[in-house]
């Protein structure tokens, strides 16, 4: 088990480095002076123009950029913006609002996907199955901006629920963003569980517990459930770092000042350090998250381990 | 036994044994979700190359005076904010989508098959290369990632986006590649043609590359959709295609800002682009089944 986590440490240390250092430098080649972008409409100086380029060490070589942003990085020195303010700062206040909407959507994805996808699953062919089968495929093709805006409309016109975030503190508030966040890994996961149960309940322990006279109940409860939820879990893992990430549409849409909504504004301000911040920021996320799933995962099933 | 005989023996043989893929055909004709989803993406791509043919509206011609028309029988979805045709700039709008879809798809499908190729059926080295490169651009997520590469590129056309949804869209259907042939080296009539003398170029495009192909083609299928998704969802950010053309994803971001008073800007569009992406999903789907010997 230890080999493994190392391993798996390892592989994601090194995927980490790779797509920084591909962000940093896409972000690096595209870029156009970031002196001028700090200066605004005031010319400079050439004194104060060469302190900046000292400053922020424009005049080294690229790698040697990418390691000063990478120590700032790690030592949680996440520098100013195009306007001269903490980036750190925009990031801590911006946090908790993605974290909460995340974390709201999981739950929902979570508790939903599963019950609605053993349910189907464990009435395979049924009416209750096949309409699930095409909500979600319809859920899949709508993109989710189209969903958001869609309810928001909705939502606005017949004053149903708050459509602009900003402002309402209370968790209510984000309660139907967090359901447009969650509703295509909800479609997915739903399928998954759906397709692992099914699969599940043709399995010979399941004869086997229905032979030794268990009830139905469960024998799905506990047998079945607890086999072919492996597969959910590896995806909702994965889910929770990309639900963050996705959050750009949605918090656009419902005005909820998180760091999707933050990275919309540095992409059409053009503010290129926010934007990479942002971005590496969230592919840590992701990539810490996959880490864990993949432990966990190693725990839950030791074929993994010995791969 | 005669030669003729045995000529006549391995006929019928081959009267009885069919290859997988006209297995796969003979289930797909059958099946109406193919045929529904086909006949849509026949529509839409006849539609994005000749919109001429479905509506005689030029969608650039826009009267103020028109602004926020409902449905008629002259604008059969009404007029947006600008007092364009809703209908005509759909029609014009799906040239975008698809292009785009279909250009990042080719861009994806041809990275796929020679990474796949060559760390499957080399392995080693290259292989542990490949595995771990594409572990990185695996760690960037599709839209993130997009969203860095377009912010700095400023070019009025699809090739942008192309370029982003290509570059990092390719890795599943690499491992995907990768995988089957894999399983396709070991196949006896590899080790007959290599016995044969076939060089490694010849087994790689004639016996194993066609052998390998069904799983690669499903998860192409789908991905097209996605892709046309996520092209319109850039839009929708304002950082997908640039400039003038029509998009999808620019006229349901633009009628956003209105979507209290007038419901069709949005909707019309929305439906268009939701109908694309779920034929493509369909399409894939049926594919699947069909190429599935599990499922028969």
């Amino acid at each position: 088990m230890a080999r493994y986590i190392v391993r798996r440490v390892l592989q994601m240390v090194l995927a980490f480095f790779g797509t920084t250092l591909l962000v940093y430098w896409l972000m690096f080649a595209a870029s156009g002076d970031p002196i001028a972008a700090l200066a605004g409409e005031r010319p400079l100086s050439e004194s104060t123009r060469a302190a900046l380029i000292q400053e922020f060490h424009l005049d080294q070589p690229f790698l040697v950029q990418y390691a000063y942003y990478m120590k700032g990085l790690l030592t949680l020195d996440l520098g100013v913006n195009t306007s001269g303010r903490e980036i750190g700062e925009l990031v801590a206040s911006a946090w908790p609002w993605t974290l909460r909407l995340a974390l709201l959507a999981f739950v929902f994805v979570v508790v939903a996907g599963i019950a609605l996808g053993v349910i189907a699953g464990t009435r395979r062919g049924g009416a209750f199955d096949n309409t699930t089968l095409v909500l979600t495929l319809v859920v899949i093709s709508i993109p989710v901006f189209v969903i958001g805006q869609v309810l928001a409309l909705v939502g606005a016109r017949y004053d149903l629920f708050p459509t602009n975030v900003v402002g309402d503190d209370s968790l209510a508030a984000l309660i139907v963003p967090a359901l447009v966040l969650g509703s295509l890994s909800l479609a997915t996961t739903v399928r998954l569980a759906r397709t692992s149960v099914t699969e599940n309940l043709r399995a010979d322990y399941v004869r086997t517990a229905r032979a030794k006279g268990l009830i139905h109940r469960r024998i799905v409860g506990v047998h079945v459930l607890r086999n072919s939820l492996i597969p959910v879990i590896t995806f909702l893992g994965v889910e929770l770092g990309s639900l963050m990430g996705g959050a750009i549409v949605t918090e656009k849409i419902f005005n909820v000042p998180g760091i999707g909504f933050q990275l919309y504004k540095a992409i059409s301000i053009e503010d290129g350090p926010t934007v990479v911040t942002i971005v590496s920021l969230l592919v840590i996320v992701y990539l810490v998250m996959n880490l864990i799933v993949d432990v966990l995962y190693g725990v839950l099933d030791p074929r993994i381990r010995y791969e | 036994m005669s030669e003729a005989a045995i000529a006549e023996a391995a006929a019928e043989a081959g009267a009885n044994t069919r290859s997988l893929a006209a297995d796969a055909w003979r289930d797909l004709r059958r099946n109406p979700v193919f045929w529904v989803s086909a006949v849509i993406i026949a529509l839409l791509v006849t539609m994005a190359v000749v919109p001429r043919l479905f509506t005689s509206t030029d969608p650039h011609s826009c009267r103020l005076r028109d602004s926020l028309l409902p449905p008629s029988g002259e604008h059969w979805f009404g007029t947006n904010l600008q007092g364009c045709d809703i209908y005509a700039r759909i029609v014009y709008g799906s040239r975008a989508s698809l292009e785009v879809g279909f250009l990042s798809v080719a861009f994806v499908a041809v990275i796929a098959v020679i990474l796949g190729m060559i760390a499957g059926y080399y392995g080693g080295w290259s292989d542990a290369l490949i595995a771990r490169v594409t572990d990185i651009v695996l760690g960037i997520p599709l839209l993130l990632g997009a969203i860095v590469i377009l912010s700095s590129i400023e070019l009025p056309s699809v090739w942008p986006v192309v370029l982003a949804l290509g570059l990092l869209g390719w890795t599943t259907a690499t491992r995907i590649v990768r995988s089957s042939v894999i399983s396709a080296k070991q196949q006896d009539y590899v080790q007959a043609a290599r016995m044969l003398g076939a060089n490694n170029r010849r087994i790689m495009g004639r016996h194993i590359a066609p052998n390998a192909m069904a799983p690669v083609i499903v998860i192409l299928t789908i991905t097209l959709g996605q892709f046309i998704a996520v092209e319109a969802t850039l839009s929708f950010l304002g950082i997908g295609v640039k400039g003038n053309t029509i998009t999808w994803g620019k006229d349901i971001a633009a009628a956003t800002a209105r979507v209290t008073t007038s419901l069709g800007p949005v909707l019309f569009p929305s439906a268009f682009l939701a109908l694309t992406v779920l034929a493509f999903i369909m399409l894939g789907d049926a594919v699947r089944e069909a190429f599935d010997p599990k499922l028969r």
